[in-house]
């Protein structure tokens, strides 16, 4: 009885160490590809101006004051965050109307077609031209970026909704706004933050071209600061705050969606 | 004083236009009419128009030839009158199952009240899912959902209930149960049902009446009572003029059409 006792208890001792090395898994193989990359710029000596070690990287942004940080770090994030909120108040009212109006889908849907073929990153220059100085430009080359894929999988979700349903709500007589707002949206949602997902990294990207092209702060203007008088490790520095602030409005939408519409999600990720 | 039929179709044809632009005959010539409170189920091979006819009942579609009348009305829109089942059960997930259930409620008139909840409990009871109410829609089997469908569709109190192959995507075994929750149902709430299906035994079991039709374009081939007391059990299935008829159906519903 006893040998059969220690048995099970070793093996939900193995089980147990099994699920926190599955748990830790990722972060355990990041820390590990941190620590080769270090290596490998010791070993090779590597200089810093072609791969900073990330001991160099964290030193040399511990260099800059946390003002200025702050500083930067907020002049991107509220251009990425002013021009996705507007991209998803003018982007979903639009895929109501595309998906609800045969008219307003042929008149503008050439249109929208010929703004995501343009490389906004080519226009950006001729936007900071027309739009001056400022925050505006900034924000519009967010929003352009942002825009279409969030009105493209709107419009989808919109029009994939059953035909039974419509047609239940079409025999209650309860009118194009119900229909879209109790039936169509809801339905649309998964498709609706999937967009919303993959455009908090479009519109991080959006603001650092931006300001790329013209800016006097940002995380942006900063590595392409940094850069010009080859301060690499700096600039690198600045590239993780990027990575993180993507990161973090990426995880704030999943969170949103977990909170608010589980049941958009798949049954594994609720 | 001759109280008109719940649902008439006189000479109704029902041309649409087809992708390629062709047009596609659906129905052609059909006229029945269907008592109030009578059980008449409608089978037909797949694609003779039995939906179509469905939707022209339900007035999401208007006939191209005859008229379609409910009550003696001619129908030009959805009405109140009428509750649908559909075949697959098409609920809300985001719903709880009692707000599926309220949903045409909430729907046409923007709000639901307290006795609305009270009456779709009791539905919720009817269907045998009292314990459910709060439950979310994918914690239910097939067969409940499609319960909370019937439900739903009786929520406005309809005289009218129009059920597209309601059973069809469930299991044979659940099939048959769900067939005598319906007869049960039935009884307990007479409405007049229009009952769409492939399957002829279902037919034989629950109705009054068969429409048989014929391929597209569709129209009544044959019409036939069936002679069942109710209520109607398991042995109502032994029965033998219950495998005679079924065998006579289904020679009506393979064979040609002696003239085309
Ligand atoms: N809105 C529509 N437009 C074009 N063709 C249609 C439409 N609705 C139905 N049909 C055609 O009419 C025929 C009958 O369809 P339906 O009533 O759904 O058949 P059933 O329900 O008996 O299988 C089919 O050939 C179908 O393709
Ligand atoms: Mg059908």
């Amino acid at each position: 009885m006893t040998n059969l006792y220690d048995r099970t208890t070793t093996m939900s001792l193995r089980q147990q160490v099994l699920r926190l090395l599955d748990r830790f898994t990722p972060a355990l193989a990041f820390v590990v590809l941190i620590g080769l990359w270090e290596i490998s710029t010791r070993v090779f000596s590597i200089p810093s101006f072609l791969l900073p070690a990330p001991s160099r990287i964290i030193a040399d942004g511990f260099a800059v004051a946390a003002s200025t940080w702050a500083g930067h770090i907020w002049a991107t994030m509220r251009v990425a965050l002013i021009g996705y909120l507007l991209a998803i108040a003018i982007g979903i009212p639009l895929a109501v109307g595309l998906a609800k109006s045969r008219f307003l889908a042929r008149t503008l849907y050439p249109a929208l077609i010929i703004i995501q073929s343009t490389p906004i990153v080519a226009v950006a220059p001729i936007i900071v031209v027309t739009l001056g100085a400022g925050d505006l430009p900034r924000i519009v080359i967010t929003f352009l970026i942002t825009f279409f894929p969030i009105v493209v999988s709107t419009t989808t979700g919109l029009l994939a909704t059953p035909e039974e349903l419509i047609e239940l709500s079409r025999s209650l007589r309860a009118g194009t706004r119900r229909e879209v707002m109790q039936v169509r949206l809801p339905y649309a949602l998964p498709y609706i933050f999937s967009a919303l997902k993959i455009s908090t990294t479009l519109a991080v990207i959006g603001a650092v071209v931006a300001e790329f092209v013209a800016a006097d702060k940002g995380l942006g203007f900063f590595i392409s600061f940094s850069t010009s008088f080859f301060k690499i490790p700096q600039a690198f520095a600045g590239l993780v705050f990027l990575v993180i602030l993507s990161m973090l409005l990426f995880r704030t939408v999943g969170f949103l969606q977990k909170r608010f519409a589980p049941w958009s999600l798949p049954k594994n990720e609720r | 004083m001759n109280t008109p039929p719940a649902i008439a179709f006189d000479a109704v044809e029902q041309v649409f236009t087809g992708n390629d632009g062709a047009p596609i005959h659906a129905l052609s010539d059909l006229t029945f009419s269907v008592a109030r409170h009578e059980f008449v189920s409608v089978l037909g091979p797949s694609g003779c128009g039995k939906s179509t006819l469905l939707r022209l009942v339900a007035g999401l579609i208007a006939p191209t030839g005859g008229s379609v009348s409910i009550f003696g009305y001619p129908v030009k829109e959805p009405r109140d009158e009428i509750g649908i089942v559909f075949q697959k059960p098409t609920l809300l997930p985001w719903y709880s199952v009692i707000n599926n259930v309220t949903f045409p409620m909430r729907h046409k008139y923007g709000r639901v009240e307290s006795k609305d909840r009270a009456r779709a409990l009791e539905l919720l009871d009817l269907v045998g899912l009292a314990d459910f109410a709060d439950k979310r829609i994918d914690e239910l089997s097939g067969g409940m959902q499609q319960r909370v469908g019937i439900a739903r569709a009786l929520l406005l109190d309809p005289d009218i209930l129009l059920m597209d192959e309601p059973f069809s995507a469930l299991d044979a075994l659940t099939r048959d149960e769900m067939s005598f929750e319906l007869l049960r149902i039935w009884r307990d709430r007479p409405k007049t049902v229009l009952f769409i299906t492939h399957s002829i035994p279902d037919a034989l079991l629950l109705s009054d009446r068969i429409l048989v039709m014929s391929e597209r374009p569709g129209c009544i081939r044959e019409e036939i009572k069936v002679p069942f007391e109710r209520p109607r059990t398991l042995e109502t299935l032994g029965d033998p003029e219950f495998t005679r008829l079924a065998n006579h159906i289904r020679n009506r519903l393979f064979s040609k059409p002696v003239a085309a």
